[in-house]
């Protein structure tokens, strides 16, 4: 058996490109690209149309004609509603208070709201243990549809005014009261070397979601990707081209020719399809006025802060690994079967390997926001199935250990070497001969 | 010598497929490989062309290991095996590609084959027509093997292996598949045949082995072993009823037609001195035949009583 060399790069390539060609032609190819490509064109337009966002549209002045206030304040602290006046958007605001004791004024109030279609609003102040602000407005009004939000806001800043004047406490004072507080727990060794030994630092829910979404986002290109490459190797083996094939280039290059096809191929894809989205999005949040648009808000500030050049490197890395491991596994999976039908029992193998390491990966990205260092967690990134799913997004949270990252690596690579070695002895041995067919015939012998 | 098969040995389990087999090629020709169905014709193939491991032996080609990847060798499989859903000019300049064919080459090399083997139509569909590119779902089996045998010939190769290249053809094709065979021997070139049409390989082949279970029953140039064989087959055809004459020289009859008879002779003298009898006799000879057995015949006495179909 030959290994790749640099001659066998070119075949390789030639495998790679006559894959890409041959599964674009394929219509079920052509109709899942086509189906993505609207979703991805249209989708950012329907999300940014069904957003609720407070900015959309925003008038000079507001469209609030009458304000209603009704106050229950035990604390009798002094809100200065007036002073919305002073601000541009609320100068034609008109205010009144209504005695919160006074229920049928109220209940006045909020049907003619709903009857009259009055572009007026009532807002009620509770203050029990804590204060309570509800407004209600019209639904059949020409009120802006951010109206509601925007006056809240505003609200808010005044009853923080009034706390202030209340309780004679700064800005600064109240940020002191409510500071958390974290706890650390230090060995500390004659050798002048320190070691945490508790510290509470799970992961944000948004870095949660986005390790999620890389988990995610890897299976789909992995049991799409898998299905193809077992699917193409044991069509060339029931149509007897491999036959010919294995006259030009050896097993080994044939298969990494199909791997890196096939993945070229749906990596491509999505990489259309992002340009596709990001773009729509762009003009759709655009086209609605929106400061910022729905695809932005789905990167945290906090990923976005460890996007380093090392970073991405490391998680390309994963990205390569994973894709090299499930890519061989499946083409393990073709190689044990000589006809289409009997891939839905080789494949078996590629499937439970593919669900238990996403699932492992998903399961341990919740735990990661309870803590990220545990024998569990130290398992399942360094266990070859799931760390190539997990790894890829969690190391961008900055908080997996260098040690655990090089030997997951190291464990990933003996693995895949191991795969392949497997892999090209198990297609020598069953290229005339299916797997299945031989356990049978066994079978029966015995 | 060129190619040279040392000692060949595969084994399924306990199961000996093909069992210590040797032959060589000298000069270029065709070597025969025959045998019944089973008889290890398409694994030995599979071995030189280094597909399938073999347990032991080795095969040369000059005075070097044989890989089909480094060395120009065209293969021409038993069965028919090309991408269903893809273009004919597609598959064709892919596997011109992974031979390391340039592609122009490659263009001029199939548009020759094309017309060589009348498969134009389906590779150079008229644009008039509008007619879309053809596939290889779209072709008679005996197309299919048309353009796999235009694969096989694309690197122009010196070694071409050729697994029952003619099964399956219509007479028309037949003689145009014998036509390139013919070109590439009157080239130079090495070719390995496997075939059960008898006649064929008398035809072409200069070398022969006759594989039974595995194990090569007879080998040698088909010359030397017919002339081994001796001329025993006497084929006579009179005008009048002969059975008294052959009687009388107690000659067996392999087998009678209205038309003629196939005697056994034990050689020459016994057949001129058959011969003069009858002329004695005064017997109108119509034909008079004696020559050595057929490769058919050779076959059927090999591997005839031990064939079992596997």
């Amino acid at each position: 058996m030959k290994k790749p060399n640099i001659k066998n790069w070119k075949e390789i390539i030639s495998v790679s490109s006559f894959t890409i060609k041959q599964q674009t032609k394929t219509m079920s190819f052509q109709l899942t690209f086509g189906i993505l490509l609207c979703i991805a064109l249209l989708g950012p337009f329907v999300a940014a149309y069904l957003q609720d966002d407070k900015d959309s549209e925003k008038p000079q002045t507001t469209t609030i004609e009458n304000l209603y206030v009704a106050e229950d304040l035990e604390s009798g602290l002094d809100i200065a509603y007036n002073e919305l006046s002073n601000l541009p958007f609320y100068k034609n605001l008109k205010i009144s208070r209504v005695e919160m004791e006074q229920e049928n004024q109220i209940e006045k109030i909020k049907e003619e709201l709903e009857q009259e279609k009055k572009n007026d609003i009532l807002i009620e102040i509770c203050e029990k243990e804590q204060f309570y602000i509800k407004v209600y407005k019209p639904r059949n009004s020409k009120l802006w549809k951010g109206e509601g939000e925007a006056l809240l806001e505003e609200i808010e800043t005044l009853l923080e005014v009034a706390l202030e004047k209340k309780t004679n406490l700064t800005k600064e004072q109240k940020r002191i009261l409510n500071v958390t507080i974290d706890t650390d727990v230090q060995t500390l060794s004659p050798d002048g070397s320190r070691e945490d030994l508790e510290e509470h630092n799970g992961i944000a829910y948004e870095e949660y979601m986005y390790i999620y979404g890389f988990v995610f986002v890897l299976l789909m290109i992995g049991v799409y990707a898998g299905s193809v490459i077992s699917s193409t190797v044991v069509s060339e083996k029931n149509g007897k081209v491999l036959e010919y094939l294995l006259t030009a280039l050896s097993p080994l290059s044939l298969l990494f020719g199909k791997i890196i096809g096939v993945f070229l191929l749906v990596i491509g894809e999505l990489l259309c399809l992002g340009c596709v989205a990001m773009i729509s999005d762009y003009l759709a949040a655009f086209m609605q006025g929106m400061e910022k648009s729905v695809l932005s808000g789905l990167f945290p500030d906090a990923i976005l802060q460890r996007l380093t050049f090392s970073n991405v490197i490391l998680a390309l890395l994963f990205v390569i690994l994973n894709l090299s491991f499930f890519g061989f596994l499946a083409a393990y999976a073709g190689t044990k079967a000589s006809r289409v039908e009997e891939l839905k029992d080789t494949l078996i193998i590629f499937s439970v390997g593919e669900l238990i390491g996403g699932y492992l990966a998903m399961f341990s990205a919740i735990y990661m926001m309870e803590e990220t260092t545990n024998g569990f967690l130290y398992f399942v990134y360094m266990f070859p199935l799931s760390s190539s799913f997990l790894l890829p997004g969690a190391i961008f949270t900055g908080k997996i250990d260098w040690r655990i990252i090089i030997s997951a690596i190291i464990l990933l690579l003996i693995c895949i070497w191991a795969l392949i070695a497997i892999t090209v002895k198990s297609y020598q041995t069953h290229l005339f001969v299916s797997g299945v067919k031989r356990k049978k015939k066994r079978g029966v012998k015995n | 010598m060129s190619l040279e098969v040392n000692h060949l040995i595969k084994k399924y389990g306990q199961k000996i497929v093909v069992n210590d087999l040797s032959f060589s090629m000298k000069e270029p020709g065709v070597y025969a490989l025959l045998g019944t169905n089973g008889a290890g014709k398409t694994t030995t193939i599979r071995m030189i062309l280094g597909m399938l491991a073999k347990d032991s032996g080795e095969v040369l080609w000059k005075g070097k290991e044989l890989s089909s990847i480094e060395s120009n060798v065209g293969y021409l499989a038993e069965e028919r095996g090309l991408y269903p859903k893809v273009t004919l000019m597609d598959q064709l300049l892919y596997f011109a590609k992974l031979k390391k064919i340039p592609k122009n080459m490659a263009k001029e090399k199939i548009k020759y084959l094309a017309e060589r083997l009348e498969v134009e139509e389906y590779l150079y569909p008229k644009k008039k027509r509008k007619t879309a590119p053809f596939k290889a779902d779209q072709l008679s089996k005996g197309n299919q093997q048309k353009i796999q045998f235009m694969a096989a010939l694309l690197s122009d190769p010196e070694l071409l292996i050729l697994d029952e290249p003619l099964s399956g053809l219509d007479p028309v094709n037949t003689d145009l598949f014998k036509s390139i065979i013919k070109e590439q021997i009157e080239k130079g070139k090495y070719l390995i045949m496997s075939s059960h049409q008898m006649a064929t390989i008398e035809e072409f082949c200069s070398d022969i082995t006759i594989l039974n279970k595995g194990n090569a029953v007879l080998q040698g140039n088909l010359r030397e072993i017919k002339k081994s064989y001796g001329r025993v087959n006497l084929y006579l055809k009179c005008d009048e009823n002969v059975d008294a004459e052959i009687q009388k020289f107690s000659l067996p009859v392999l087998n009678q037609t209205p038309e003629e008879y196939h005697i056994q002779v034990n050689g020459q003298a016994q057949a001129t001195e058959f011969l003069n009898y009858l002329l004695t006799q005064n017997k109108s000879i119509v034909k008079y035949e004696l020559r050595e057995p057929s490769l058919h015949e050779i076959f059927i006495e090999k591997v005839g009583d031990t064939h079992e179909e596997t």
